[in-house]
């Protein structure tokens, strides 16, 4: 055989269903793992299908650098899904098959992942082939995509922030969108159980901090991601809306394989956190333990106009990253007597989200009322609300415990919308006494 | 074999198993030519795996009275430790075995040596790819295994209706028992191949009685072994490249042998010639010269030298029983025609298993079958004698068909060495966890080699030898000259091999 037979394999740590999205992704154009060098353009019928096509276009010296391109077309053989994807090399510099195969490794929390590239080089490929290696080529930069795959779903990156050390990884959601999640204490399953913490609109996961750290410590595995669009992630192909953000938090909850985590939802969160529990019972049913809602509502969240400009407003994005002002601007949005660094924390998420991102978020609970589908969730939750709270009226929140069959409704005197922020050891209490 | 699985992609913290780029099955030639050649390239990320106390393989075990190599000292040892002070033409077993031991304290082989560790099996991880190797002092995981057990490590023991009953002493030549004293003894032996030519004289003057039991004759050229005189050892010490030209001189002398095993007419004329007179010369009684006269061409069998063999058992204590065997009982061997001889000990010449590798039944490949099961339906196949598709990443040396029937298996065993060494290199280069054979491009190969063999003398000589295995193939014997042999394992071939690299598996897990 003149040709090449090559099985490069690696090891991601995160879940096969997770790599399967992010492969199905960069066959079709995705781009955002094997760049530089290969890029891929889907044909009419998508490559996860059978007898869909892909055309793939080597850069060896980078997708913006000259020299010759090798482009050739993958036409899909078999697929299973999750699992695996076999393709004929139909057409272009390489006549031959390659297989994807995914399997679960060390108990589906990591993914053994391959690619078995069997192929002749054709035309210019052959040519090519004369001066340069094609072979290790190949492994070079399917090794590095591998890798870049890794950095980005598996995120085996170790942090320290300052609710301690934290594992930093990246969620894909199923319309595309990339996910920052931290996660401290211990592992999912090995500790007192999972929290899932879900941060509120023009905010982000340091949010969380006070709570992150007083749960970790109490032996929890604490989760806290940006919700799309905030801090460090990204957005996805669909807009920002209630149940997107419920599935967002769906999407989560898988990664980490979380099982009868409590969820806490701050603000937006809380309407995030209830969306999901509304509309992925099924999932919630093994998944879901508790509920924590922070300065929430379930209904009358008909942001009028003039606020959504307002958060889309660039002078009021300026004015926020002036400190002194934008504290001043958001002051009311905390109780009085409230800490000079909660604040300062504040102000830095909210002037830190683009105004467009605040702008989409503020608008999407227009119409909103989950208070029927609260009626069939099961688990117990906590509301809590601030009597000082000037965003979210705290009867809003009663209306959330009085949906719920098994809630109990507290409110916390003197004490803002940021509950978070400003009584983090409060509301780390409530959520360890769900979990 | 009870190897516990690692959990797939699960690295084990606490309980890791020691892990080696490379391991190395036993410390005789092959083993210890390994290791040597690692060492000097700077790789020390390996370890010899050894059933027994010593280094030495077939050289430290087989200790018979009067073993010795058939081949020169100067070619039947490494070609980078050349000794000047080989005391004969040959090399006796106690000097080849010194020799050896002296290589693995001269180039620092015994730290890398676990001794006492038989491999009990060997199992490929394709999820990891590598070798999880099981020895019987511990577990261990290896990127390349190679083996270096030789093919004249298990002994044959006859199936002979009640041999098992016999009251006597019974042994193997390799296992030859020095405490049991033959003076004046009854002895039979049986068999009259290379184990048994270079034994039989030196106990036929001290035994009472000496019956060899001959099942078919053998080719006996004259052994022209002479001490290396001061002189000599003097030449080789201090003329520069002498030592080297003679060794060289030798192999190449003897590539002409290769030329003409492959020519059976030639051969019954030039080498076959030269023996029939050796006989003529040795044996005046034309009733015993017929009985050891082959009725096959030269080569076929081993082909084998000896000076003392002919008037040794021209001796008055000596029979030569030509009559198969039909059954030895509590005190006696009785032959097909029904004669009863009483006899105190038997000694078993009858070789080696030698048609396959018995290391084959504990390595396990890639589907979980072992190399024996591999080679059950078709008998021993390997690529170029070292690799075999379905087990990435193992390495025999001494393989399939590179036995010789004409040179030093030390040339053979080097040749294997570099390919080993430019493979590794090659691996390493390209960051490769694992090469694996073709399956067509073995097949093809062994078509080659298959072809060349049917107008060998091995396979077109009328013979049943220990080179045929039970399909009527011929596994062992490399057809072609050294220089072929070396030639063609020079570069590590990546085109006839499946590559492949792993990357994470190492990674500490996030939590």
């Amino acid at each position: 055989m003149s040709g090449y037979d090559i099985i490069d394999t690696t090891f991601i740590d995160t879940s096969p269903d997770v790599v399967w999205k992010e492969l199905v992704a960069e066959l079709n154009g995705g781009a955002s793992w094997w760049v530089p060098k290969n890029t891929f353009e889907p044909g009419d019928v998508p490559p996860e299908e059978v007898g869909g096509e892909t055309t793939v276009t080597v850069h060896p010296k980078g997708m913006d650098k000259g020299g010759p391109k090798l482009r050739f077309t993958a036409r899909t053989r078999e697929v299973e899904p999750g699992r695996r994807l076999a393709a004929d090399y139909v057409s272009g510099a390489f006549i031959g098959t390659c297989e994807f195969v995914l399997e679960p490794a060390a108990g589906g929390r990591r993914t053994r992942l391959s690619m078995h590239f069997q192929a002749e080089p054709q035309g210019i490929a052959r040519l090519l082939g004369k001066v340069a290696d094609i072979g290790v080529e190949h492994t070079t930069a399917t090794r590095a995509a591998f890798a870049r795959l890794n950095q980005l779903v598996g995120g085996a990156d170790e942090v320290t922030t300052e609710a301690g050390r934290a594992v930093r990884r990246t969620v894909r959601t199923g319309d595309g969108a990339r996910l920052a999640v931290d996660v401290y204490g211990p592992p999912p399953g090995a500790g007192a159980g999972t929290v899932v913490l879900v941060h509120g609109w023009a905010a982000g996961r340091e949010v969380w901090t006070g709570v992150a750290g007083r749960l970790a410590g109490l032996g929890h595995t604490v989760v806290a991601y940006d919700q799309r669009g905030h801090g460090e992630s990204t957005l996805g192909s669909e807009p920002v809306g209630i149940e997107r953000l419920g599935a967002d938090l769906a999407d989560v909850l898988a990664a980490v394989d979380a099982k009868d985590a409590v969820v806490a939802g701050h603000s937006g969160g809380g309407f995030a956190a209830m969306a999901y529990a509304i509309g992925h019972a099924e999932d919630a049913a093994t998944r879901l333990r508790g509920l924590a809602l922070l300065a929430t509502a379930a209904h009358d969240q008909e942001t009028p106009d003039s606020e959504v400009k307002l958060m889309g407003n660039p002078v009021f994005s300026w004015a926020l990253r002036r400190a002194a002002l934008g504290r001043k601007m958001l002051a009311k949005t905390m109780g009085p007597g409230v800490a000079a660094d909660a604040l300062e924390a504040n102000r830095r998420l909210f002037a830190a989200t683009p105004g467009q991102v605040r702008a989409d978020y503020f608008r999407s609970s227009r119409g909103m009322d989950l208070r029927e589908g609260l009626r069939a969730v099961p688990v117990p939750a906590v509301v809590l609300a601030g009597t000082a709270d000037t965003v979210i009226d705290p009867d809003l929140g009663e209306a959330v415990a009085d949906a719920l069959p098994n809630a109990s409704y507290e409110r916390l005197a003197d004490l803002g919308h940021m509950l978070p922020l400003e009584a983090p050891e409060r509301v780390a209490e409530a959520i360890a006494g769900l979990a | 074999m009870t190897i516990t699985d690692s959990a797939p992609g699960d690295v084990r913290t606490g309980g890791r198993l020691p892990h080696v780029r490379v391991a190395i099955i036993g410390a005789g030639f092959s083993g210890l030519g390994m290791a040597i050649r690692l060492l000097k390239s700077g790789k020390d990320d390996f370890l010899i795996f050894e059933r027994a106390g010593e280094v030495g393989g077939t050289w430290r075990d087989n200790t018979y009275p009067g073993a010795e190599c058939d081949v020169a000292a100067l070619l039947y040892s490494f070609s980078f430790a050349q000794p000047t002070d080989w005391q004969s033409t040959y090399g006796k077993q106690p000097e080849l075995y010194d020799y050896l031991r002296d290589c693995a304290d001269r180039f620092g082989v015994r730290p890398y040596i676990r001794f006492h560790h038989e491999l009990l099996g060997a199992r490929w991880d394709e999820n990891l790819r590598r070798w999880h190797i099981e020895t019987s002092q511990g577990e261990y995981t290896a990127q390349v295994l190679v083996t270096g057990s030789g093919y004249l490590s298990d002994p044959v023991v006859p199936d002979i209706k009640g041999l098992s009953g016999f009251q006597g002493k019974v042994f193997h030549s390799s296992t030859w028992d020095h405490d049991y004293d033959l003076t004046g003894k009854r002895v039979a032996v049986i068999g009259t191949g290379a184990s048994a030519l270079q034994f039989v004289p030196k106990i036929q003057p001290r035994v009472g009685r000496l019956d060899i039991y001959q099942r078919t004759p053998a080719w006996i050229g004259p052994k022209n072994d002479k001490p290396n005189g001061r002189f000599r050892q003097w030449l080789f010490r201090n003329v520069p490249g002498y030592q080297k030209f003679r060794r060289g001189y030798n192999q190449r002398g003897r590539e002409i042998l290769s030329f003409i095993f492959a020519r059976p007419a030639m051969a019954e004329k030039t080498v076959q010639g030269m023996m029939v007179k050796h006989l003529n010369k040795s044996v005046p009684d034309p009733e015993l010269r017929a009985r050891l006269t082959p009725d096959f061409t030269v080569g076929c069998k081993r082909m084998l030298f000896s000076n003392t063999y002919y008037p040794a058992i021209q001796q008055p204590n000596v029979e030569l029983v030509t009559d198969g065997i039909a059954e030895v009982r509590a005190n006696s061997v009785v032959t097909a025609d029904g004669r009863e001889r009483e006899v105190d000990a038997i000694i078993l010449g009858t070789g080696f298993r030698a048609t396959d590798r018995p290391v084959a039944q504990r390595v396990l490949g890639a589907a979980g079958t072992s190399l024996a099961q591999a080679w059950q339906a078709d008998g021993m196949t390997a690529y170029r004698g070292t690799t075999v598709a379905g087990f990435p990443n193992l390495f025999m040396l001494l393989g399939p068909n590179t036995t010789l029937g004409h040179s030093s298996q030390t040339v053979m065993i080097e040749s294997q060495i570099a390919y080993v060494a430019d493979a590794l290199e090659q691996m390493e280069k390209r960051g490769l966890a694992s090469v694996a054979v073709h399956a067509d491009a073995q097949q093809a190969y062994n078509e080659t080699v298959q072809k060349k063999l049917q107008t060998t003398v091995w396979n077109a000589g009328s013979c049943a030898s220990w080179y045929l295995d039970d399909h009527g193939r011929n596994p062992s014997i490399w057809p072609g000259s050294t220089a072929q042999f070396r030639k063609q394992l020079k570069r590590f071939d990546l085109a006839a091999y499946q590559l492949a690299t792993v990357s994470g598996a190492e990674y500490a897990q996030p939590h």
